[in-house]
């Protein structure tokens, strides 16, 4: 991005003069100098639309009061926010609010961190002078699984329809009726189908819009906050999650302009009730004939660590596992057990991150998120983001509506970026690399391919990754001069690659001579009865590996094996040995980002019985096979990891730790320390509040010290270092290389995708979540389906080897000869589909 | 010779030993407490036999001693316990902490949380003494007098004496307050 030079200008607000830049907003100036507006409507990340007038103040020399939120400062501009006029107009918008709304704080949701009780007490008049019966609705009406709206409370800022429109870009509320009959619906004709209704309640600045999950559950006094990093993708969103006693009962989104801006989706937000799941492992099971037994964790870690001392053995990792954890799952692999064969890549098996290593130095990202912003062009090959990478697809939305950008997809089906992409090409599956090569030369592709230009890859074709489509983009990146966003797809996979658990690359991205075997060969290995130990942790091969039989041979013929797991997958089942894990919110750990970003989780809850992360376990093991890492904290594996893995040796973890700020959770009012204008907001009897009362100061989303970004430190290590020509890496790494289906051959290739809510051992613990998945479909092309004399909503049969599953036809833009179907669902197990070949017979059923 | 001290000490005592005596052989004798004592609480039920609770969590915040628990939840037309959406599931008082401020009782938007005179709060073990809502709730809703007060008119422009044992209503719950001759004393 080019730097501009902004012209800054003189302002005097309430008697203080500043520079500001020319053009910003005076909401925003006044904010920086501790000066607070009350608001409603305005949010600094939606456009202003100045509906709730409530920012009213006065500016010298205009005839009336303005609203700041969308009112720019000028040279010059004297500007009075609290004196008797302005003031007067504030209390008169709250007394005016407040003349239909209902007043039933103490049912409300939003008590205790309401705007709009804090600003009636810093802003509004004592009592009201309203005698005349309120307006009133139905009380709460379900909107759908996750939202509940109370039209009563509302106070008509848009904020709810602003973001369904301009950010997530699925209307799904919307205002209707006129006057003092205006009220907030959804759409009663279609489907409340959006990913990102929660955000709409933690905006909403009033108790309309609630969450099902949190109705009546809590009040914010009694709630205990800490940072945390959402762990279901490799977005990273900064959440607070927010517990009540031991129980976590919120997880809200914690602003950062450089991740997600002010929105998680709801899988992050909803997905949390995995943690007190009641089938949740809470004590190491160690196997006793058919069944398990109980043991203690030294018996479990000693019987574990006797098998696994010599022979052939296997580590497969998962992808929601910490970066601590990755590292010590690589140290015990390749210093303690001395074995080659660790992976972590497991849906995305065979996806070769390690391409980017030739071009960069690094293997993954040389992008951020932010990049997206200033690109002119962006290019997308792989899943559907708004499944895979939901806060990643409002990102990519921002960019092409808000920066400008032009955005290409290569995809074999119809995405959701396509609705606002420049171009789509549509290829057959798996042949992104030829439709790649052909961009730079095809008009009028080649001419919107400009720089500064992001290229964005993310593994889309489990079962037949062969890494030829990275390698296409990357060429296409270097020859434009280009960033790219690399992205492994779940929370830890990123922290994987970077702690070298992965065969071929030892941490730090140092590539090994002779590189060990990856997740498959480790599985035929296993199959055939060669593999003698299996250590699996935080990952369900038999649910997820596209070739459900042979994860489920491997599992049954291996010599030993031992899963740390949270929960009773079915992996866990076959296991010898069964480690209880601990969850996100109960542990102090680091997430990588698909951007490379390190962020910092703070625990909150505590795990059940005797759960212990599993980089406890690894340097149990170690210990117990005679080579004490003397880690009993969190500083101890940091200690490890800065000495041990060159590209995080400067790095002070330590830096990374932060409290909640008590704005975190609302941009709102003030509080007693930063009072707004008129004193603090808070107040109580006894002077006791605020006890945890976080209603607080301006929120700053700029310099937001949670994170830290790789890259500084790479920049050190390697200056500029881009080859001039580059060398294609010749074969994929690690054995069991050829899983690609031929594209030639009878009935249709399978072309898996995740969906957002699936059969993931995670998501499917929380009840509101499961609901909502979308269950066993099939999308066809509109030809074939002529073919098989099918229409939408028909049932179809899907032959492969001795697997026959029923799907629901959805008619789509999908390449001829190609079926979708979604990876984990219900009734329909693509690993199946995928382990007998790649390809399905169709039928009607 | 201390004799003179010891003298003067006696003198307090005998004095003391034809005085009238302040201490009365509790439990066998038992005062009434003054009828604003602030003794343990109770949890009052409309006339209708609803909760007047609605698990707001209010006197929970006020409390400076953080005694109280309260859990909310969502009535049903199958389960209804209080007028309204919200009820409490769970209410916990612990008399271990309370140090009987009432500020609970000032915090309770729906009159529900009262005080009575009671304050023979003791127990051998320490979950006796947390109250639950089972304990705390009455059986029928209590009747209370209300002392004479001044109000203003809607309009603000004249004052309108209400005497004693007049009629003060809740909009919403018009048979909420009922006019009665008893003075305060709470439940029993
Ligand atoms: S529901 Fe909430 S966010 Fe939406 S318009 Fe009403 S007050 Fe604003
Ligand atoms: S986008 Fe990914 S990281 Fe962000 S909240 Fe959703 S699942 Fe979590
Ligand atoms: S009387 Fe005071 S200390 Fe006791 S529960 Fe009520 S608020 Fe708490
Ligand atoms: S007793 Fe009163 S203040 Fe306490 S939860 Fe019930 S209604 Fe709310
Ligand atoms: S009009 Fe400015 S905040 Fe609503």
């Amino acid at each position: 991005m080019t730097q501009q030079q902004t012209e800054m200008v003189t302002v005097t607000i309430n008697g203080q003069q500043v520079q500001a830049e020319n053009g910003r907003l005076l909401i925003d100036v006044a904010e920086e100098m501790g000066i607070f507006v009350p608001r409603f409507c305005y949010h600094p990340g939606m456009k202003s639309v100045a509906v709730c007038r409530m920012c009213l103040v006065k500016v010298e020399g205009m005839p009336k009061l303005v609203p700041s939120c969308s009112t720019p400062v000028a040279d010059g501009m004297v500007v009075e926010t609290d004196t008797p006029e302005p003031a007067g107009a504030q209390e008169d918008m709250l007394e005016f609010l407040l003349i239909n709304h209902p007043l039933d704080c103490p049912i409300c949701d939003r008590g205790g961190e309401c705007p709009l009780q804090d600003q009636t007490y810093a802003h509004g008049p004592g009592s009201s002078r309203f005698v005349e019966p309120k307006r009133t609705y139905e009380k709460a009406l379900d909107i759908s699984q996750l939202v509940v709206l109370d039209r009563e409370r509302c106070v008509l800022c848009w904020r709810c329809v602003r973001f369904s429109d301009e950010v997530a870009g699925d209307r799904f509320i919307q205002l209707v009726d006129r006057g003092s009959g205006t009220q907030i619906l959804t759409f009663s004709d279609e489907p409340f189908d959006s990913y990102f209704s929660g955000n709409t309640i933690q905006i909403c600045p009033v108790g309309a819009l609630t969450a099902s999950t949190y109705r009546f559950v809590s009040r914010p006094w009694d709630l205990k906050a800490a940072p945390s990093v959402c762990s279901y993708c490799s977005v990273g969103c900064p959440t607070t999650n927010e517990s009540r006693g031991d129980k976590l009962v919120r997880v809200q989104a914690l602003p950062n302009e450089n991740v997600n801006d002010f929105w998680i989706c709801d899988k992050g937000r909803f997905g949390f009730h995995y943690v007190d799941a009641k089938d949740r492992l809470s004590t190491p099971l160690v196997r006793d004939g058919d069944d398990f037994r109980s043991a203690t964790w030294g018996e479990a870690v000693a019987a574990a660590a006797e098998k696994l001392g010599g022979g052939k053995v296997g580590v497969i990792a998962g992808g929601h596992l910490t970066t601590e954890d990755a590292f010590a799952i690589q140290r015990l692999a390749r210093k303690t057990i001395k074995t080659p064969h660790l992976d972590a890549r497991i849906q995305d098996d065979g996806a070769a991150y390690e391409r980017t290593l030739a071009y960069s130095g690094v293997v993954g990202s040389t992008a951020t998120i932010n990049d997206l912003d200033g690109a002119r062009s962006i290019v997308w090959v792989g899943p559907d983001p708004k499944e895979v990478l939901p806060v990643l697809y409002l990102r990519l939305r921002k960019a092409v509506l808000d920066g400008g950008a032009k955005l290409i997809v290569v995809s074999p089906r119809r995405l959701s970026l396509d609705a606002f992409a420049t171009h789509v090409i549509r290829c057959e599956p798996g042949g992104e690399a030829n439709a790649l090569s052909a961009l730079t030369t095809t008009a009028p592709v080649k001419d919107d391919l400009a720089a500064p230009l992001v290229a964005c890859w993310s593994p889309a074709n489990p079962g037949r990754e062969t890494g030829a489509d990275l390698d296409s983009l990357l060429k296409v990146a270097v020859e434009k001069d280009a960033r790219w966003l690399v992205c492994a797809p779940h929370a830890g996979s990123q922290g994987m690659l970077d702690m070298g658990v992965h065969p071929a690359l030892e941490s730090g991205y140092r590539p090994i001579d002779e590189p060990g075997m990856d997740t498959r060969a480790m599985l035929e290995a296993a199959a055939a009865g060669e593999l003698d130990a299996l250590i699996v942790v935080g990952a369900d091969p038999i649910s997820d590996f596209p070739n459900r039989n042979l994860a489920q041979a491997a599992m049954e013929k291996v010599g030993f094996s031992l899963v740390i797991e949270l929960f009773p997958t079915e992996t866990a089942r076959l296991a010898d040995v069964v480690l209880p894990s601990t969850a996100a919110p109960e542990i102090e750990g680091t997430l990588t980002n698909l951007e490379r970003r390190l962020q910092k989780l703070e625990p909150l809850t505590k795990s059940p019985g005797t759960a212990r992360e599993p980089w406890r376990a690894m340097a149990d093991l170690a210990r117990a096979m005679d080579d004490d890492w003397k880690w009993t904290s969190f500083a101890d594996v940091w200690a490890a990891i800065t000495k041990e893995v060159p590209t995080h040796q400067d790095l002070d973890v330590a830096a990374l730790a932060q409290e909640v700020p008590p704005s975190a959770l609302q941009y709102e009012s003030g509080t007693e320390e930063q009072p707004g204008p008129r004193g603090p907001v808070v107040a109580g009897p006894g002077g006791q509040y605020p006890k945890g009362h976080r209603s607080g100061a301006p929120f700053k989303t700029a310099s937001w010290p949670l994170s830290w970004e790789l890259r500084q430190f790479e920049a050190k290590q390697r200056p500029g270092h881009i080859p001039d020509a580059p060398e294609a890496p010749e074969e994929k790494v690690g054995a069991g290389a050829d899983a690609a289906a031929p594209m030639s051959g009878e009935g249709f290739v399978v072309y898996a995708g995740r969906q957002i809510y699936d059969e993931g051992a995670m998501v499917s613990r929380s009840s509101v979540l499961h609901a909502l998945s979308k269950g066993a479909f099939v999308e066809l092309n509109d030809e074939d389906a002529k073919e098989l004399d099918v229409t939408d909503g028909d049932e179809v049969t899907l032959t492969a080897g001795n697997n026959e599953m029923t799907a629901t036809v959805v008619i789509a833009d999908i390449s001829k000869g190609a079926v979708f179907v979604p990876y984990d669902q219900k009734g329909l197990r693509a690993n199946e589909l995928l382990g007998a070949g790649g390809r399905v017979k169709v039928a009607k059923a | 010779m201390a004799l003179p001290e010891i003298l003067n000490g006696m003198k307090v005592v005998i004095t003391n030993v034809f005085k009238r005596k302040e201490t009365i052989s509790y439990p066998e004798v038992r005062r009434q407490p003054y009828p604003r004592f602030k003794g343990r609480h109770i949890l009052d039920r409309h006339p209708d036999g609803l909760e007047k609770c609605i698990g707001c969590e209010l006197c929970a915040g006020a409390c400076p001693a953080d005694a109280i628990y309260v859990v909310g939840a969502e009535n049903t037309p199958e389960n209804r316990f209080s007028p309204g959406e919200r009820y409490a599931q769970i209410y916990q008082i612990n008399y271990l902490r309370c140090i009987f401020c009432g500020l609970c009782v000032e915090a309770c938007p729906t009159e529900a949380l009262l005080m009575t005179t009671e304050f023979e709060l003791s127990g051998d073990s320490r979950d006796e003494l947390i109250y639950t809502k089972e304990q705390l709730i009455v059986d029928a809703p209590i009747i209370r007098h209300w002392p004479a007060k001044t109000e203003y008119s809607p309009d603000r422009s004249e004052k309108v004496k209400i005497k004693d044992g007049g009629m003060v209503r809740d909009a919403r719950y018009p048979e909420n307050f009922l006019p009665d001759t008893r003075t305060g004393k709470g439940s029993e």
